[in-house]
């Protein structure tokens, strides 16, 4: 390697320890018999290097920190009266288009009927529930005085096998009993 | 900058302010040491810090622990300071802006020898850093004072390694013109010297 070669390499991946071990080696080696690549060096690391390894950490003054809170608060604002601000420009823009209101203002009507349909199904079907359960009170009565008649017509779960019900050739009465 | 828990992360996430403000006072001087050294300007690394954190606040709840927490903060703050130099092309001497910061940091405490010798360090780093571009800044930057690789430079600054190197390269030819200069009017009588820097 000639000498710019060398220079050029100083000026980065050598001293950034950014190439292989067989190219520093030969740096290396240069360096060893070449004063003006040494001192090439030297002057790199004093004009570029060495000054900026020194450099410290340096804190913002406190001022940065209340003008963040104060940034952030009113970023948190500005954000809320954008949500509004954008419903309100959404409405605008939909008003100024008559065709787009008109479309949105039948939709809400055609909306609205549905609704008012179904709620009327639903409390129709409500007065239908309400009506069966008035019907079941003169079953129960029909089945009370059956009973105490002796009809079997509606037999309850706890009669007798159907096998002996169906058996009876009459109603079991005095009159029944004595023609029989 | 010290790694910050995940669980502060996750709590500042959801809004919590106190675990913010812990996330602030651990990456704080992380950030405000980048963006002043990449505007080399104190007051535009102040602002550069606090949007630097306004997007740390707003974004962080859709951070995914991919990259590391401190990678990501490298971008947001390098691509913060480098946006700004590009926005403010303004033309103020750096003189003025150094004695600004000399001042800046001298505020309160008489100037010891010690931070005299601080202050007189950090004029010399940002006469360094303003011999650069903004981009060749921000290489070395990260490559000299953060000590980043290139693959790492690489990434932050979303270019290829390639680039990286020739940036460093061209950032430190510049330096050493710049100190050949600086030793040429060093070694120059005064009247010679002060010829010399009328020079165009």
């Amino acid at each position: 390697m000639n000498c710019q070669k060398i220079q050029q390499l100083l000026l980065a991946d050598y001293l950034d320890g950014e190439v292989s071990e067989r190219i520093k080696h030969e740096v290396e080696g240069h360096l060893d018999l070449c004063c003006a690549c040494r001192q090439f060096e030297r002057a790199v690391q004093d004009a570029a290097i060495r000054p900026f390894k020194q450099a410290r950490r340096i804190r913002p003054p406190d001022e940065v920190w209340n003008k963040l809170k104060e940034a952030i608060a009113s970023e948190e604002q500005a954000a809320g009266a954008g949500f509004l601000a954008n419903i309100w420009d959404v409405m605008q823009s939909i008003f100024s288009n008559p065709k787009l209101a008109f479309t949105i203002l039948i939709m809400a009507i055609a909306s609205l009927a549905i609704m008012v349909i179904a709620m009327d199904v639903y409390l129709n079907n409500q007065r239908v529930v309400k009506n069966s359960a008035h019907i079941e009170q003169p079953i129960k009565q029909v089945k009370y005085l059956s009973e105490i008649i002796g009809v079997s017509e509606y037999p309850s779960s706890d009669d007798e096998p159907s096998d002996e019900y169906d058996s009876h050739d009459g109603y079991g009465t005095a009159i029944e009993e004595y023609f029989l | 900058m010290k790694e910050i828990p995940k669980h502060i992360l996750l709590r500042a996430s959801l809004g919590d302010a106190e675990a913010f403000e812990t996330i602030y006072q651990l990456a704080s001087g992380f950030v405000y040491s980048i963006a002043l050294r990449i505007t080399n300007n104190p007051e535009d690394a102040q602002d550069v810090t606090q949007d630097v954190f306004i997007k740390i606040y707003k974004n962080l709840k859709n951070f995914k622990f991919f990259s590391s927490f401190k990678t990501w903060v490298y971008r947001i703050t390098v691509n913060t300071a480098l946006n700004t130099c590009r926005e403010i092309s303004r033309q103020i001497s750096q003189r003025a802006d150094h004695d600004s910061l000399a001042s800046h940091q001298g505020e309160g405490d008489p100037m010891t020898e010690i931070a005299a010798e601080r202050a007189d360090h950090e004029r010399l780093i940002m006469d360094l850093l303003a011999v650069l571009n903004p981009d060749q800044r921000a290489c070395i930057v990260l490559r000299e004072i953060e000590g980043l690789n290139y693959r790492e430079i690489s990434e932050v600054l979303n270019i290829n390694i390639n680039t990286v190197r020739s940036r460093l390269k061209r950032a430190r030819e510049a330096l050493l013109a710049y100190r050949k200069s600086e030793v040429m009017k060093d070694e120059l009588p005064k009247d010679t010297a002060v010829a010399v820097s009328r020079l165009p």
